[in-house]
């Protein structure tokens, strides 16, 4: 397999995009997150920064994150894991474009991101039998057919994004699972997470491992800033009583950077998302277990305060602070306080908010 | 540690007596007394508070059972051990082996409903039952095991340090019943092994500060549990997994399809217990129901379900041979299927008529993480 060719793509695909609606054109939403209503309808939600719902796209089961295109208005809405299909919408027309099924042998984790070209889709899976995780790539301008995979560099590939160059961080959260136990995790005394960056051809260039001692802190969601600074929101996977750090970050070349906080023991041993803000003074952590958001300084990462606030989920940039999901709507607002507005509709958000224009 | 759980035991059975011959005054019909207990049973025939279900109680009488069910593992295990010298010192035969291992599985069988808690932090899924086993891992690791010096093989902290294929029934199993095998000694070791397993996921549950003790702490502080209800719904979740298991997994793997079965994708068709975890797993789940679930279910709902079950299990008997034989015959095949249905319409009816009546949540939200 010469999978050093994947990603690199000519300048062919410029005309075909033509054809194909912009974000404008899909009423210029600024975010997107899974949903669903009362009787279990699940919902590709997309949002304003004013609470508005632009569009509400059914999708055949519960989403976990969307991937949004660069620029043309189509986003791809995940099943949650152990999940087998992923639906790629087109946002402005509610269409249907392509449907994503994993191969034999393997289910999406429920997250990915495309190729700053907007060419290719890579999908974060597991290859539950071998075990190992993997990036499926999709060709975007042929149909999202299949065209190979590449090592995620881990087991439990989760969350990846795309760095401002180009290249890409997965977070492998070390944790092993087969469709077969449903979401149980096979591994924990064996568990190993990283971080792992492949350049933007996706040839893994770099790796970080936890010490020791936070071998059992599951790297799974992560945000990064223009400078490359990846924060990393974890899941606490030992003793539940014993207090660790829930919120990391890191820069190539150094070492995993742990940060505590007085209120990290709200988050019930599990952040769910992170987002650094866009003048890079703040980082927020969700904790949609317990309930509560942790705010830390995003220069020093030293805990700023925290917020109890109901269901708090997705998290993205807005303006210089946070759009945050939470029950009944969104707030937006960080450390020192925030506007809550509301959003009809009654949506049950899923677990991420992806921000449009930073994807 | 240990006196705590029989004296609520002796508590239960206090009030068990005498609300037995309970009533309380009919307002439909005065003057007729209205009875809420069965005699038979002592439960009461409906939930109790119409819709206030006593989540501390559940708990309490839940982890009875667990309690039960994960020391029979450690009994078992302690008695294959014990069989497994006596096999390979030559002092008794084969077939008394074979039976101690059936029990030993026989006692496995209801633990695999409950991948939570200790079974999960310890990763005793995969350690002690190796299955499914696409890529042949039991084997190969056994083959590390048998190139061992046999003083090796016979250690369990040998064998507690190889794959995690090599230590488990599947392995005892391929030791056993493959021919032209020796088994001894490397089934002293893999089933002291599984016995230190065993011991370990009783404490995990059940040794001061185990998962017992963090389900007794529910509420704001507790990392997991926020409050009763929530064990009572990871209980339910995990009684609707283990149905879920018996349906796709145990039975759906070997039915493949109509025109193409996979025999060897049957549990344990080596041993031809496939049918027997079946069940093992169906009684352990109904226990659950019985005695953890009892009176907090309305005693219709309650009695239909045991209906259910009763009929799942003879659907299992009526298929005669072993599911591994059983799907290569057009007959038989349709036979599997119907159990296969049948257990998913309990499955189903578990989620009509107890779910509901123990207030257990059937909707989403991002508090579930992933």
């Amino acid at each position: 397999m010469k999978r050093r060719h994947f990603l690199i793509s000519g300048a062919a695909g410029a005309a075909l995009s033509m054809a194909r609606p912009s974000w404008a054109m899909a009423g210029a939403p600024a975010y997107l997150t899974a949903a669903s209503k009362e009787g279990n309808s699940t919902w590709l939600v997309g949002l304003t920064e004013q609470g508005d719902v632009v569009f509400e796209l059914p999708i055949p089961s519960r989403g976990h994150a969307a991937a949004a295109h660069p620029f043309l208005a189509e986003a791809v809405a995940f099943a949650r894991r152990p999940g087998r299909f992923a639906v790629v919408l087109d946002c402005a027309t509610g269409s249907e474009i392509a449907r994503l099924d994993s191969p034999e042998g393997r289910h999406f984790y429920g997250h990915g991101a495309f190729t700053a070209d907007g060419k290719l889709l890579l999908t974060t899976e597991n290859a539950y039998d071998v075990p190992d995780g993997r990036l499926g790539v999709w060709d975007a301008e042929d149909g999202y057919k299949r065209i190979g995979e590449l090592p995620s560099g881990g087991i439990g590939p989760h969350e990846m994004i795309r760095l401002a160059d180009g290249s890409f961080a997965v977070a492998n959260g070390g944790m092993q699972t087969h469709p077969d136990y449903d979401r149980a995790v096979l591994n924990i005394p064996s568990m190993k997470p990283n971080l792992t960056y492949l350049d933007a051809q996706g040839e893994i260039v770099d790796q970080v491992e936890p010490p020791a001692d936070m071998r059992l802190n599951s790297i799974r969601h992560i945000a990064a800033d223009d400078t490359g600074r990846v924060v990393i929101a974890l899941q606490w996977q030992g003793n539940p009583l014993t207090a660790v750090p829930l919120m990391a970050s890191h820069r190539r070349g150094e070492d995993l950077a742990f940060f505590d906080h007085p209120e990290t023991v709200r988050l019930k041993q599990y952040a769910g998302s992170i987002a650094i803000s866009a003048d890079g003074s703040e980082i927020a952590v969700t904790g949609p277990k317990g309930g509560h958001v942790l705010f830390f300084d995003g220069q020093t990462g030293a805990p700023i305060n925290g917020r109890a606030l109901p269901e708090a989920s997705g998290v993205a940039q807005f303006g210089d602070r946070f759009a945050i999901t939470l029950a009944g709507g969104l707030l937006e607002g960080g450390a020192s306080g925030g506007k809550m507005l509301d959003v009809a509709g009654g949506y049950s958000w899923d677990n991420h908010l992806v921000s449009i224009r930073r994807v | 540690m240990t006196v705590k759980p029989i004296l609520s035991a002796l508590v239960l059975c206090a009030v068990a007596g005498t609300s037995a011959a309970q009533s309380i005054a009919n307002k439909e019909a005065p003057g007729v007394a209205l009875e809420t207990h069965s005699e038979e049973t002592g439960l009461p025939y409906f939930a109790p508070g119409r819709g206030v279900v006593d989540h501390d109680a559940i708990r309490r009488r839940v982890l009875e059972v667990f309690d039960r069910q994960f020391g029979s593992f450690v009994t078992e295990t302690q008695a294959l051990t014990d069989a497994a010298l006596a096999y390979c010192e030559g002092t008794s035969d084969e077939a008394a082996f074979k039976a101690q291992f059936r029990d030993t599985w026989m006692a496995w069988a209801p633990l695999d409903s409950y991948q939570f808690g200790p079974i999960e932090s310890q990763g005793a899924a995969l350690t002690v039952n190796f299955w499914p086993d696409k890529k042949n891992f039991v084997g190969r690791a056994l083959r590390d095991l048998l190139n061992k010096t046999a003083e090796e093989q016979a250690d369990p902290a040998v064998v507690a340090g190889l794959s995690a294929g090599a230590q488990g029934l599947p392995a005892i199993e391929m030791l056993t019943y493959t021919d032209g095998v020796e088994p001894c000694p490397a089934v002293v070791g893999i089933s002291g092994n599984l016995h230190r397993i065993a011991v370990d996921l009783h404490d995990g549950w059940f040794a001061e500060g185990g998962w017992a003790d963090l389900a007794r702490a529910a509420g704001p502080d507790n990392p997991v549990y926020l409050d009763a209800s929530e064990f009572t719904k990871v209980v339910y979740t995990a009684l609707d997994f283990g149905l879920t298991r018996i349906a796709d997994t145990r039975l759906g793997r070997p039915l493949g399809t109509y025109e193409r079965p996979n025999p060897k994708h049957a549990e344990a068709w080596r041993s031809g217990l496939t049918n027997d975890i079946i069940v093992a797993q169906l009684k352990g789940i109904e226990e659950v129901v019985r005695f953890g679930f009892a009176g907090d279910i309305a005693e219709n709902n309650r009695s239909w379900i045991y209906t259910v079950f009763e009929q799942t299990e003879g659907r299992v008997d009526s298929i005669g041979t072993p599911v591994s034989e059983a799907v290569t015959d057009p007959m038989s095949y349709i036979r599997v299927e119907g159990l296969q249905s049948k257990v998913q319409y309990l499955k189903g009816e578990m989620d009509q008529e107890i779910g509901p009546n123990l207030g257990v949540e059937t909707g989403f939200s991002a508090a579930d993480g992933d």
